[in-house]
């Protein structure tokens, strides 16, 4: 929502509820919904974004809305939440939206595609952008309403059993990949497979598989991979700020009174914040420890990075001629994001990079600095390959 | 709050609440607050990061709990708003914690000292690396309880009259920067300036000022420097994700019922979302009008930057040793920092590296 648009809400809003204050037992009714989450438990980090969601919802109405949340295959299973949440199965779901794209591509652009936003700028486009209302635009097709709810952060690019030299590696590598990048893998050779998390580990390690992607470090160390498939790539050129939704069923929100709204909009806020946060904070300690167990790390080449934004662009291209909606929302995301662009290498990226090459200068408490550099010798180098 | 103890204290309270529920007219009673901000309203995109959160604390609260926010001045002059607070003249405000570091430096941590953390990595140390819960101890002393709710992003180094090429072009620059940056620039030389907002652009015209440093493009463009000292320095070294705060009489907090901390937490934390989506959503297109009214982009040449490092990292172990508060928080601070940064090089800085090489390209 627009700045303008959001305080002009807000205004009505008071306008309305003083003149005809409803009685507290209307305005504040007992409530009782169910959210399907297209998330096991064990990944608690985004599991976790709809505890913190249905806990403040349930703390802000003195426990007079209360939300249930149900890890995925619970009630429906976790790709299937969109379809629970239209039909009325469930009220709410909290979803990936590129789980959807067989219904319609244009749901990835809502969550995340190769070379898309990054986090904030993921969070700037919705916010203050057209992100939210594009998306709410769309979402009407389907009966339902979105508030965004949780990024992941940059992703990583997967762990392969054999390391990716040239473009010609990938031809033919079969490769467990969710969503939308799929299709551009495709152009490049690569043969995408859908595999459920937990029979990941066994396909790599019989070799029925030659490569997994999954999140990222916190996420991917619980799964073990590193054992069967040492080299982890990055960076997810797919997943460059994967966002998560909670979509709400139109006509239960519609039902909503106004400060139930508004707690469930600020709730999803709070979720927003708080799974990034999470990410952010538990990613690096994880991404030592798999080092330490034999992780190594590398960049995806620049060729391969090269071949995959051509592929990525004859996707759009070709998605764009067919499907106005995907066209429509994909203008507005890349003209946003290249201006986004434009100012993050300025001040950012600047920051960010130069804080990288120093930052054991003043690491005063590492208990051995010389060891961490040593295993991060590629990265290192990497980063500051690209930033001069 | 670490995230245990935020569960469990949650778990606690909600059971207590089972026991012995509070009627209606307890839980949600009519309260009238004031905020006092320390930013003009010319500032919509900080100043209204406290709307919002006054807006939707009255939204989700059917207008029983309303937080009237005043501009700086209208009640207390901007840099008194912590004072304000902590003598109950209000019950909360909106502010940056560093302004204060004249009680004590440490207050710096909670929205950004030189070669810090970024925007992302503040928040995740506040919410989930120990942050919010080491400095609310800190504040205690002060009567006050801090939220964070807001985030400028990586700000700009300033606007300089002439170039800066080399460490000792600082030396004998006056140089209009706030707070604790002020110490760390002042040992290379630079003659820390402080001067109010509207004041900046005639001390800059006349020469009485040879540089000035505010926020990022879009909110320096309001104030037209472009005209009077060209060259746009990058980046901020000593805003790396600048964090404003609500800070809140301890005891007003303390009184409040668990519904309302709940919705001051909700709200606090969607501003704190919502201000730095405002700001990186409104800076790209005032760069590109700054830049084609003549400002010039210039990155702070590398020997510039390690020195003022090394003055940052020479500062902060002076008051260290002098300061316990200061020493606890900036090594847990650095420590954090160090993880982040290791980790951040790998997937998020390669993507960003990459996409700005390239955004062009599609």
């Amino acid at each position: 929502m627009k700045r303008r648009e959001f305080l002009k809400v807000a205004g009505t809003a008071m306008v309305a509820s003083s003149v005809a204050a409803p009685a507290i037992a209307q305005s504040a009714p007992t409530i009782r919904w169910r959210l399907t989450a297209s998330w096991p438990k064990s990944l608690d980090t985004l599991f976790g974004a709809c505890e913190t969601f249905a806990k403040h919802v349930s703390e802000a109405t003195d426990n007079k809305f209360q939300i249930q949340t149900f890890a995925a295959g619970e009630i429906v299973p976790g790709l299937q939440a969109l379809d629970a949440v239209q039909n009325g199965t469930v009220e709410i779901g909290h979803t990936a939206t590129y789980y959807y794209i067989g219904k319609d591509p244009t749901w990835a652009l809502f969550c995340a595609v190769p070379f898309g936003l990054n986090t904030r700028q993921q969070n700037a486009w919705f916010y203050d952008g057209d992100g939210m209302q594009l998306m709410n635009d769309f979402c009407k097709k389907y009966g339902v309403y979105a508030l965004v709810g949780g990024n992941t952060g940059a992703q990583m690019g997967g762990w392969f059993r054999k390391e990716i030299k040239t473009v010609d590696d990938l031809k033919g590598l079969k490769f467990r990949i969710g969503g939308w990048a799929g299709q551009t893998l495709q152009k490049l050779g690569v043969v995408p497979q859908q595999i459920a998390g937990g029979d990941i580990y066994p396909a790599l390690e019989k070799g029925t598989i030659d490569a997994a992607e999954w999140v990222g470090p916190y996420d991917d160390e619980k799964l073990g991979f590193q054992k069967v498939a040492p080299y982890y790539y990055y960076p997810g050129w797919w997943e460059g700020g994967t966002a998560q939704h909670f979509l709400i069923n139109q006509a239960k929100w519609d039902e909503l009174p106004k400060s139930y709204q508004a707690i469930v909009a600020s709730a999803a806020g709070l979720a927003n914040v708080e799974e990034t946060a999470r990410y952010d904070a538990r990613n690096p300690a994880a991404l030592k420890r798999l080092v330490a167990s034999g992780s190594q790390l590398r960049p995806f080449p620049q060729a391969v990075m090269e071949a995959c934004l051509h592929a990525s662009n004859e996707v759009n291209a070709e998605t764009s001629a067919s499907n106005p909606d995907y066209k429509k929302v994909l203008d507005s995301m890349q003209a946003f994001r290249n201006d986004e662009y434009l100012w993050w290498q300025v001040a950012e990226f600047s920051y960010d990079a130069f804080m990288i090459r120093t930052r054991t200068r003043s690491c005063l408490h590492d208990p051995d600095p010389d060891a961490i550099v040593t295993a991060f010798t590629g990265p290192w180098r990497g980063a500051g390959a690209h930033d001069r | 709050m670490k995230r245990r103890q935020f569960l469990r204290t949650a778990g606690l309270a909600a059971t207590v609440s089972a026991v012995a529920k509070p009627a209606i007219a307890q839980s949600m009673p009519e309260l009238r607050w004031r905020l006092t901000s320390s930013f003009p309203k010319s500032l919509d995109t900080i100043y209204g990061a406290g709307e919002a959160f006054a807006n939707a604390v009255a939204q989700a609260s059917d207008n029983k709990f309303q937080i009237q926010v005043f501009a700086a001045g209208e009640i207390v002059p901007g840099l008194q708003a912590a004072d304000a607070v902590q003598s109950g003249t209000v019950e909360m405000c909106h502010t940056a914690s560093y302004y204060y570091f004249g009680k004590d430096p440490t207050f710096t941590f909670g929205t950004a000292v030189p070669f810090g953390l970024n925007s992302r990595m503040q928040t995740a140390w506040m919410y989930f690396g120990g942050g919010m819960e080491l400095m609310n101890d800190f504040y205690q002393k002060f009567n006050i309880f801090a939220l964070p709710a807001g985030n400028t992003g990586a700000q700009m180094g300033g606007w300089f009259r002439k170039e800066i090429k080399e460490v000792s072009d600082l030396n004998g620059l006056k140089m209009r920067i706030g707070g604790f940056a002020g110490r760390v620039i002042a040992k290379l030389g630079v003659v820390p300036q402080q001067i109010a907002g509207g004041d900046i652009y005639p001390a800059l015209e006349k020469g009485t000022l040879d540089a000035c440093e505010w926020v990022g493009p879009y909110d320096d463009e309001k104030l037209g420097f472009q005209k009077v000292a060209q060259f746009y320095y990058y980046p901020g070294w000593w805003e790396g994700g600048p964090m404003l705060h609500n800070f809140i009489n301890l005891e007003k907090w303390n009184a409040l019922p668990r519904a309302y901390k709940s919705l001051i937490s909700t709200a606090s934390s969607m501003a704190n979302e919502w201000m730095q989506a405002r700001y990186d959503a409104a800076n790209p297109a005032a760069l590109k009008r700054l830049v084609a009214a003549g400002a010039q982009l210039r990155p702070f040449p590398p020997a510039v930057m390690d020195a003022s490092l090394r003055a940052a990292l020479d500062l902060y172990a002076e008051v260290g040793n002098a300061n316990a508060d200061f020493k606890k928080a900036w090594e847990a601070m650095l420590a954090f920092r160090n993880d982040q940064y290791l980790w951040w090089q790998v997937a998020e800085l390669t993507y960003d590296s990459y996409l700005v090489r390239n955004r062009s390209r599609t």
